[in-house]
Parts: C-alpha cells; structure tokens; sequence
C-alpha cells in the first residue's frame, strides 16, 4: 500500500532548511535582534562618537549637578573633560547649592551664563550599579556643541546600565553586587576609542565607523547564529524532534540543517551589517574578497561554536543565555563596544578571540589587502572552528533523552 | 473491524516485538514485552500512566535504543534502525509534534517532502488529508491559532501523510474536549476500515473496548495479559462489578468487604466502593448487611457486567486510572 519514496539526506537538509527560515522570518524575532538592534545602536554610537569635524566645534561651559562624592558622576565628568573633540569648561555643583535646582539651571541657560546643565539623582552610582537607568535630566541650549554633550551623557549612562546588565548575568553565577557596580563603571568609564580624535587610521586599522560596524556586526553576529542552533533545542521542547528521529532520513541531519540555517542567518545579517555602514557611513571596502571571505569563514567559526552550545545546554533557554554571555565577553574582549589598550594579560586574551580576528579581518579588506594579507586572522578562525567541531563531536549530549 | 481482520493469519505480521526491555537507571520502563499486529489490524496497548507505552513506541520508531529485545518491522529485521522500515511507518507522537508558526498545508508540505513525497503528489495528498481531519477550510492559518483538537488532529494528519502500513497512535485523545475526542475516534475506525494497521496506546479503557481488535494490557512496564475483548473478560472469571456509594465508615466497609464471600476484588476512594463478585445478585443482599455492619450508609448500588477496568484491577489490584 505504501509507495515506496525516497529523500535523500541533502535534499532533506534543503526542506528542514526552507521551513526553518520560513518560521525565523515569521516570528521576526531574528529580524529584529540580527538587524535592527544592531543598526540602531550603530547609529547611536555614531552619533555619539563619530562624524564629527572637531576644528569647527566650539568650547561649552557645562555644569554638573550630583552628590559630592559620587564615584559614577566623577567618572561622568570625566569622561566630559576628557573629549578632545572641544574645550569643555566644567563646574560642579552639590544638590544642596541654591543655584543647582531646576529652575535655577534653566534660567542659567535661558540667560547664556551656562551652554548646558546636567542634574544626576543622588544614588546615581548605586542606581547604575544595580541595573537601574538612573533618571539625569539634560537642560541645554541649542546648537551641535551641547547636543553632542547630551549626547555623550546618555552614551556613559546607557553604556553602564548595558554593562551592569551583563555583569548582572555573570552575578547570577555568584558575582557580587560591589563588584558588579565596579565593572559597570569601569565599563562605561573607558576611554572611547572611538573618538573623534583618531579618525587617521594606521593602514589595516579601520576608521572609526569601520570599527564600530564592524563591531556591532560581530558583536550581534553570536545572537543571529544562536538562533538557528537554539531552534534545535526548541524542537525538542515543541515535540517535532522525535517526529523528525522517526522520519526515513539519517539522525544527524536535523542538526545538519541547524548549522546551515545559522550560517546562511549569520552571513546574511553580517552582509546586511556591512553595506549598511557603506550607505550610512560613507564606508569603503576596497577589496569585497577579502570581506566577503572573512565574513564567511568568521560565521562558520561562530557557527561551530555554537553546535557546542547546544551540547552543553540542557534547555533551549539555557542555550540563549550562554549565547548572550559568550557575545557579551568575547565582545567586550575582542573590542566591539572599545579597544582594551595596552600590552597587558587582557590585550592578549583580546588577541584570541574571533571578534578580534573579524575586526582585524575586515579590517585588511576594508584598505584593500588581499586574503593572504588577512592570513593571520583568517588562520585564527579557522582553528578556532575546527577546536568548536572536534569538542562538538567529542562533548556528550547533556540533554535528556527523548 | 473483523472485515480487516480476515486474511490476516496468512499474512506475515506488520510489526513483532519480542522481548522488548529498557530500562532508565534502574527502573525498568519496558519490561519483555512481546507482541504481533497483522496488516489491517487495529492493536491496543492499554495501561495507566507511566506503564511503559510511550517508551516501548519510542523503541519501535527507532527514537530509542533498546536494552535488549527483537523489533521487526514491516518485514524488515532491526527494523527501527532501517530508513527503508520506517518509510512504512507512521507515527503520532503523545505530544504534538507540529510547527506554530508554519500553516496546516505548510506543515503536511513539510512533513511530506521529508518523507520524500514527489511535489505534485504531495500536494493532492494535503488535500486528501485536511480533508479526512476536516481542516481544509483552516488550512491556510497558522497552527498556533488552533484549538486544541484541531492541533491534536494535524498531529495525526501528519503521521498519515504517506501512507504508511503501519500507524502508532499514542495517547491521541489525550487533553481534548468531548467533541475532538470523538470525531479522533471516528477518523481511527475510518483509517482501520480502509485496511490500515493500527497500533494504539491509551490508558481509557472504553477506548480500546471501542477500536480494538486485540489489546494488551501493560502494567509497570509488563504485559500482564493480552487478546480479543471478550478473551480479556473472561480472565475476571465473568465476574461482575459492583459498585457501592455512601457516608459513613467506607473504608471499614471495604477492607470488611475484600473478604466477604463471593468477593474476588475490593477497592475503595472514601465514598465508593468498587466489587469485582462471582455472582452479584446472589451475594448482594450479604454484602449490603456487611457494608450496613461496618458503619456505611449506603445510598447508591450499580451492578454490571465487567469490563476491562475489572480485567485491569483483578490482573493487577490496582484501578486502571489513579
Ligand atoms: N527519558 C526517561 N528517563 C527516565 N525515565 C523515563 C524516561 N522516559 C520514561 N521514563 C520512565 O519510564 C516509565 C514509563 O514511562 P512511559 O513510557 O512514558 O509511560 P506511559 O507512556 O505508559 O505513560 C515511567 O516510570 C517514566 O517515568
Ligand atoms: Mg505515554
């Protein structure tokens, strides 16, 4: 009774890989977090950081109200008096000054004795520290110089509470709440590498927006290809896996088709990324080949890695949350977000890691060079994939059976 | 259902299962079973939950290894591990096995191409399908916006698709309202009528009195008995159930009761009492004085003839449903 079909295990993989792209469009989850996260924030460290001419920008008087010993407000000033972009001429206030209320502030403003007031609560440290978006209220006038000061506080202010959120899901595993504080201002507090001040990039090195799209392409690169692989996980929960096991194909092709849609995911948004920053950025990549090689070799590698995630995690949640971690570091580390200077432990751990390398990679692409002039990187990634397969192969599947 | 029977013992079983063990740790879930289906044959494992039915019809779609034990399937020896026997198998897994966010067509599509279905045929068998589980006018919605039946019914569309000698349904009617549940029913016996063998789990026992051919009865990971209907009734000895509701000293009167006379099997919850008794109305008016003695006051008597809730609780001593 039953006519006899056969599929073979390619064209099944090509059918699990049409439904499964299907269903990550439809939910739109992927859409969002592969592209339009990481696009808005290009945009608001552009904003932040980059573009701007700084010979034409004048000097601006700001004044700061907060806690007089408040470490995160003097790490705000900081980061204020630092910009080398123009002259900032500070003056600190304490909440209990007559001149620091509100109103006081606006009619400075209003009367051009001040170009911009900045009131912070006064548990800003404690409220930063603990995840929280501490409420700062910015009066200004117009003009680019004060925008970009606004700007620069919501930049420090965003960038701790991000950065307390991470620490936050490392605190999970026992990290305490001082320490947590700690790193998030540490965070927020480093130097801005991509500043205004060093728009003339050494050959190799990208320009500014060339960093911080490529950045943000690495850095959302582990979310996108999570989400295939994670999808393997979801089966098993939603129940198709078993329906899938039963089917006249080979067992390892379900995962097969996995990795493929998180390839083809990952090289699509990455690609997306990219040329995005050539519309809005005025990017140029000289030589397409060597990019489009180290994009390709870059997902594979990330690809790999996450077919050990899944070995790993019992649960597909769990899977999203060493994802998130394992993005999260080795972005901090490899440079998505700032460079660690120096020649340090911390520099050389930045070295090895694959978001160095698609920076890097991108980077000799960008100004031309040819893929054997991307070698280094190029090499990295691949071992570094090929160490993710072998450890895949070799990890036994945590995951319960059935 | 006999109809589809007949020409059956010529013909070589769809599925044997000899010896079947597995076990987790060191509870054993599946504990040597053995079991034939013919072609056409509709072939009930009943047992409560936890039995061992899921386990052992993950064994037989090759989702699990087993410990030890023998699986032919659909002519093929070993079969679960043979791509070539499972093409000829349909399964139903217990829990749904479909995609939220593809359509009911794009889920048969799906399912259909990975069975290896050529396009053109694939797509007048949807339409075959969607309309055996009366969703072709749903077709085209995604499944996420399902009733639960309507959901539990793509399930079973799916493991049909193909066309396969044999299907496993497991626990299809479980979680689903009245309605669902008897037009499932009603599709078993229309898939049983055009000749497919069928192997079905369930822990109701009016369902597999009402579509089987032959059940066996799994307890704890063993087959504690196994033939046609009327051969498992006959094992209570045609003894009759009898059952007492009321107040009072209930539990005395069931522990008194179990060894009254004529009294083969006694269970009670607090408030009814279930008899397994050779003769009831002969026994009756002893057992209401002994139950009035021990302090029941009873208000309700329900005699009948026996069913496979009275084969379960004499084979085992403990009700089919907990
Ligand atoms: N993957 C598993 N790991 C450990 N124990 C299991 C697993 N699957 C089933 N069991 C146990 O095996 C027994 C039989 O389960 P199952 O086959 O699901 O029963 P049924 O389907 O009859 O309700 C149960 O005690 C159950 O807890
Ligand atoms: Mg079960």
């Amino acid at each position: 009774m039953a006519e006899d079909h056969r599929t073979s295990d390619v064209a099944a993989i090509g059918v699990m890989v049409a439904g499964d792209l299907r269903q990550r469009i439809r939910d739109r989850t992927v859409f969002i977090f592969a592209l339009v996260v990481p696009l808005a924030l290009m945009v608001v460290f552009n904003a932040v950081f980059g573009g701007m001419n700084p010979e034409k920008l004048s000097g601006v008087r700001v004044t700061l109200v907060s806690e007089a010993n408040d470490a995160a407000a003097g790490g705000l000033a900081g980061a204020l008096a630092d910009l080398d972009s123009m002259e900032v001429d500070l003056t600190r206030l304490p909440h209990s000054d007559p001149n620091a209320a509100t109103p006081k502030l606006k009619t400075a403003v209003e009367d051009d004795k001040v170009d911009v007031a900045i009131t912070v609560p006064a548990d800003f440290t404690r409220s930063l520290g603990t995840g929280g978006q501490p409420r700062v209220t910015v009066v200004r006038r117009g003009g680019i110089e004060p925008q970009i000061i606004a700007l620069v506080v919501e930049g420090f202010v965003s960038r701790a509470a991000a950065a307390a959120k991470a620490a936050s899901v490392a605190g999970a595993e026992g990290l305490a709440p001082a320490t947590i504080a700690q790193v998030a201002l540490r965070v927020a507090d480093s130097p801005p590498t991509l500043d205004v001040a060093d728009r003339e990039a050494p050959p190799g090195q990208l320009s500014t927006q060339g960093a911080l799209v490529a950045g943000q392409a690495a850095f959302f690169m582990f979310f996108t290809i999570g989400f295939g692989v994670v999808a393997y996980l979801e089966e098993r929960e939603l129940g198709t896996l078993p329906r899938l096991r039963s089917l006249p194909i080979s067992p390892h092709t379900v995962m097969t088709a996995k990795a493929v849609v998180s390839f083809i995911l990952g090289v699509v948004a990455t690609a997306v990324l990219l040329l995005l920053g050539v519309i809005l950025f005025d990017l140029r990549y000289e030589n397409l080949l060597t990019v489009g090689v180290v994009v390709v070799v870059s997902v594979a590698a990330v690809t790999a890695s996450s077919l050990v995630v899944v070995r790993v995690a019992r649960t597909a949640e769990q899977a999203q949350m060493i994802t998130a971690i394992l993005g999260v570091v080795l972005g901090i580390l490899g440079g998505s977000f700032f460079q660690l200077t120096g020649t340090g432990f911390f520099a050389r751990l930045a070295d090895l890691t694959p978001t160095a390398a698609f920076i890097r990679g991108v980077g000799v692409g960008a100004d031309g060079g040819g893929i054997a002039d991307a070698a280094a990187p190029l090499t990295f990634l691949l071992g570094f994939g090929a160490i993710s397969v072998v450890a895949a192969v070799l990890l036994p599947d945590r995951s319960p059976a059935r | 259902m006999t109809a589809a029977m007949s020409g059956s013992n010529t013909a070589p079983p769809v599925l044997s299962v000899n010896g079947l063990t597995k076990a987790f740790g060191s509870r054993r879930a599946v504990d040597d079973v053995s079991f034939e289906i013919s072609p056409g044959e509709t072939y009930g494992l009943l047992g409560p939950n936890g039995a061992g039915k899921t386990t052992t019809i993950s064994m037989i779609a090759g989702l699990l290894k087993p410990d030890s034990g023998h699986i032919r399937l659909c002519g093929f020896e070993d079969g679960p591990t043979r791509r070539e026997a499972r093409a000829h198998l349909g399964l139903v897994p217990q829990d749904l096995a479909i995609y939220p966010d593809l359509t009911a067509r794009e889920n048969l599509v799906l399912f259909g191409r990975l069975q290896g279905i050529p396009r053109r045929r694939l797509r007048e068998r949807a339409d075959e399908v969607l309309d055996v589980i009366g969703l072709s006018d749903r077709s085209g919605d995604l499944t996420k916006e399902y009733s639960g039946g309507m959901k539990r019914r793509l399930n079973i569309g799916i493991g049909l698709l193909h066309q396969p000698d044999l299907l496993i349904l497991d626990e299809p009617t479980v979680g689903v309202d009245p309605q669902s549940r008897n037009a499932i029913l009603e599709s078993v016996e229309a898939l049983s009528r055009e000749g497919l063998a069928l192997l079905y789990t369930t822990h109701y026992m009016e369902e597999a009195e009402r579509l089987c051919d032959r059940i066996g009865i799994v307890d704890q990971g063993s087959m504690v008995a196994e033939g046609t209907v009327d051969e498992l009734l006959r094992i209570t000895g045609e003894a009759d159930a009898v059952s007492l509701s009321g107040s009072g000293s209930v539990l005395e009167a069931t522990r008194a009761l179990g060894k009254a006379n004529g009294v083969v099997a006694a269970s009670g919850d607090g408030t009814t009492i279930s008899l397994t008794v050779a003769d009831a109305p002969t026994h009756l008016a002893s057992l209401l004085a002994t139950a009035a003695r021990e302090g029941m006051a009873v208000t309700d008597v329900d005699v009948s003839r026996p069913d496979l809730e009275d084969v379960f609780l004499h084979l085992t001593g403990r009700a089919l449903r907990d």
